[in-house]
């Protein structure tokens, strides 16, 4: 296996960063105040990543001083802070606490944005590691070669017990290096998953960007939601009141037509019945 | 990432790093590790010329210190950064945050070079060399403060790559002069409002009372000098 090769597979950051459309590296994705912290590195470099925090902390704190000092003289805490130490230390404290908080609630929000980048990118970092493997077996499989220049005087058997660490020797006595032979399949292998952390990556940013695309295009509609309803609402009103009146206007009619009925003429066969029947009577 | 990482490329391949810059590169891991870096470089800077007095004044002037220079840069930064887009500048406001912040790096490692002279005289000097004492700061201040404007000027000023018309690349370059001269006056003034960073002789002070300016305290420490 040529290193060349090896190198051709991996995915430079720069190229993660064109893929994924946003800044990347080791530590953390997006930017360091409004980011989001990658999963893995608390657990790669926890003293680093405590230190860079606290400056952040700290220094945040120190920029937004002015902030503390309108906040603190704004709550007319300035002339009861005192005149030592006391009014730069609240103002600091005010100042960090209100920048963190909302950089705290930024980087959370991220990292739930973030989650499926954020995996795929830890994958990333396995699929290097196993570049580095790969790239020490192909060392290991050419040391053989490179033992006679480095120890002239070692007997070749030695050579090959020494390359195959504790590998069995054949009848022979020459030396096979099968097990540590970097094989077309496994490099076909690396090339089908950096094909698809690619894909990957790109799906990934494809989601994103429809999700803020949909967001904007359905905006208006979410912004305007209650109002919507309202005129929904007011329109089935309005339809209902239309029926209700149409209801009532149809019976008016038909208690106008019988009234009508019932003063002209057409009462006679009723009369007629009465008569009948009260002539019957009488 | 590395917290000195670009603080340490500005030493050793300063074009490289420069030409990143230009090309957008990387360019929210160079401002969080440029501005760390900065920070680390002007704290403990501040702490040294604070522990002339006590050791209260070095940790308020290892807040002070950072806080006059990145401030300053950042009270600056919109006018440059609009009138320079206002003239056909493409860079972004990201850019020209690196850019700066590239100046106070340099600033920074300077001052963190003279660090060890500070420390030498101050372990020499007596508490009645104040006035020594502040005059060499203020000199190693404005010396690195000078070399800092220049790196700026050199990476900032406009090239004939970016208009074709010559009055207003002249214009650009008057612009980012007038520029540093707006940025070593709102400095030297924040400097006086945030003082005192090396405390004289008397009790510990936060800060002194909003009276005279810059030039005017830095005359009465010469007068105060060779006056007796």
């Amino acid at each position: 296996m040529e290193p060349s090769s090896l190198e051709l597979l991996r995915l430079p950051w720069a190229e993660i960063e064109r893929l994924c459309g946003l800044e990347v590296n080791d530590l953390w994705v997006g930017s360091l105040w409004a980011g989001a912290y990658r999963w893995g590195a608390w657990r790669r470099s926890p003293a680093q990543l405590l230190l860079i925090e606290l400056l952040v902390v700290v220094l945040t704190g120190i920029l937004a001083l002015p902030l503390g000092l309108w906040v603190l003289r704004h709550l007319g805490l300035a002339g009861a802070a005192g005149d030592g130490a006391m009014p730069l230390g609240l103002s600091l404290a005010i100042a960090m606490g209100l920048v963190n908080l909302l950089r705290y609630r930024c980087l959370v929000q991220n990292r739930r944005r973030w989650r499926s980048l954020l995996l795929i990118l830890e994958e990333v970092d396995r699929f290097h590691e196993a570049l580095q493997a790969w790239e020490l077996l192909g060392q290991l499989q050419h040391l053989p070669d490179l033992l006679p220049d480095l120890l002239p005087d070692l007997p070749p058997a030695d050579r090959g017990n020494v390359a195959t660490d504790g590998a069995a020797l054949p009848e022979d006595g020459l030396p096979q290096y099968g097990a540590l032979r970097t094989s077309p399949a496994g490099l076909e292998a690396l090339a089908i998953t950096r094909d698809t952390l690619v894909t990957g990556l790109l799906a990934d940013r494809a989601l994103r960007d429809r999700h803020r695309q949909s967001r904007s295009r359905y905006g208006d509609l979410v912004d305007h939601l209650d109002q919507n309803l309202a005129t929904l609402n007011a329109l089935e009103v309005s339809q209902r009141a239309a029926e209700r009146a149409e209801l009532l206007q149809d019976a008016l009619e038909i208690g106008l037509a019988v009234r009508q009925n019932i003063l002209s003429g057409p009462s006679v066969p009723l009369a007629t019945g009465r008569s009948q029947q009260g002539g019957g009577l009488l | 990432m590395n917290i000195f990482d670009s603080a340490l490329r500005l030493l050793s391949d300063r074009p490289a790093f420069i030409a990143e810059i230009q090309d957008r590169k990387q360019l929210n891991q160079k401002i969080a590790s440029l501005l760390l870096s900065s920070f680390i470089f002007f704290a403990l800077y501040g702490l040294i010329i604070g522990s002339f007095h006590s050791w209260l004044q070095a940790i308020s002037s290892a807040i002070k210190l950072p806080a006059l220079y990145l401030l300053t840069l950042m009270i600056c930064m919109p006018t440059l950064y609009i009138f320079n887009g206002l003239f056909g500048s493409k860079r972004s406001l990201a850019q020209h945050f690196t850019f700066l912040l590239s100046a106070a790096a340099i600033i920074a490692l300077l001052l963190c070079g003279f660090a060890p002279i500070t420390f030498f005289f101050l372990t020499t000097v007596t508490a009645a060399d104040y006035s020594f004492f502040l005059l060499l700061n203020v000199a190693i201040l404005a010396l690195t403060g000078l070399f800092g404007v220049l790196f700026l000027y050199r990476v900032m000023k406009p090239g004939e790559e970016e208009t074709a018309d010559p009055s207003i690349l002249k214009l650009r370059k008057t612009i980012l002069r007038g520029w540093l001269l707006l940025y070593g006056f709102v400095g030297s003034q924040l400097g006086w409002t945030l003082r005192p960073f090396f405390g004289s002789t008397g009790t510990f002070e936060l800060f002194r009372p909003r009276d005279g300016n810059f030039l005017t305290g830095v005359g009465m420490a010469i007068a105060r000098l060779f006056g007796g």
